[in-house]
């Protein structure tokens, strides 16, 4: 197991918690760099292919990466996926022992704003767990 | 405009170290940290794609994709593979399955095995296991009623990696030849 059982207990309540409160979180998912599902939350009957995400989200994480560092761009914080319904955004978290990938799912019609700002506050809360 | 090549196989078989090898470019990688110790116990993996470019002498130039090996991201590879005039799939003998993952990959490259635009290169096989790996191939071959060539090969040895390109240029201008016919 990449995370002790009761850090993966902790993150699912952390990703409930934060679809239930949160209208404009669709769905978070929360994987390793390389791919592999760590825990995943949607609302309204949602339904995103875990397992698949993941590794999209993981091989998008690591396009990012190495876009930002072609473009003369360094320590890439994740990317942003734009559509008609709503924003899609990754971000990476990196710790002495473990590399992650949160994935963001934003309703139709949220401000980039907002949406950047929240999914800033839930990689927070990720990274203090981890670190803690 | 570039020719485009696919080096594929399953994860530590020697893409991305083939493709650096005879890269005239600084190769592009996309590696992450491996998680997953009981598939491989390198400490990076390849999660999008590797790309290089080389030159040939007649004024062509190759571009060098690499797949990402573990099976979660086999989304990507038609996306990495489209367009490809052919792809060399390495395999890490020393590995138990490594029988199993030549005819997963196959398998999955299908077209390009069926065109004659695929080359095998066969890695980590010590001299005296040389004929018994040969036949493993050779049965696989015929079971799956394929023509492949195969060479014993390191993707660390330039010269190595370059007859497999060879190869696979000189099969697919065969198969293009026989097509016209």
């Amino acid at each position: 197991m990449i995370l002790p059982a009761a850090t993966i207990e902790k993150i699912k309540e952390i990703l409930n918690y934060s679809t239930d409160i949160r209208d404009e979180i669709e769905s978070l998912l929360l994987c390793t760099s390389d791919g592999h599902e760590i825990a995943c939350a949607s609302y309204r009957g949602l339904k995103i292919e875990e397992a698949k995400v993941s590794a999209m989200a993981a091989s998008f994480a690591g396009l990012s990466l190495t876009i930002a560092d072609c473009c003369n761009k360094q320590d890439a914080l994740g990317g942003i996926v734009e559509t008609k319904d709503g924003l899609i955004i990754c971000g990476l978290i990196k710790t002495p022992e473990v590399d992650l990938v949160l994935l963001g799912v934003f309703a139709k019609g949220v401000q980039h704003g907002l949406a950047l700002w929240n999914f800033r506050n839930q990689l927070n809360k990720f990274r203090s767990l981890l670190k803690s | 405009m570039a020719i485009k090549v696919i080096f594929v196989g399953p994860m530590g078989a020697g893409k991305t170290t083939a493709i650096a090898a005879i890269s005239d470019i600084p190769p592009v990688a996309t590696e992450a940290r491996n998680h997953d110790k009981t598939m491989h116990v390198k400490a990076t993996t390849t999660v999008a794609m590797d790309y290089g470019e080389l030159s040939l002498d007649d004024g062509n130039k190759l571009s060098l994709y690499g797949i990402p090996g573990q099976r979660q991201f086999s989304f990507i590879w038609p996306i990495v593979s489209k367009g490809a005039l052919g792809g060399i799939l390495l395999l890490d003998c020393s590995m138990s399955d490594w029988a199993e993952q030549f005819k997963f990959y196959i398998d999955s490259f299908r077209s390009l095995a069926n065109s004659g635009a695929m080359v095998v290169g066969l890695n980590r096989v010590e001299e005296d296991d040389k004929e018994t790996v040969s036949g493993v191939i050779q049965d696989c071959c015929e079971n799956l009623e394929l023509a492949l060539p195969y060479f014993f090969m390191d993707p660390r040895d330039p010269q190595d990696v370059n007859l497999l390109l060879e190869a696979l240029v000189i099969n697919a201008e065969l198969d293009h030849i026989l097509q016209g016919e």
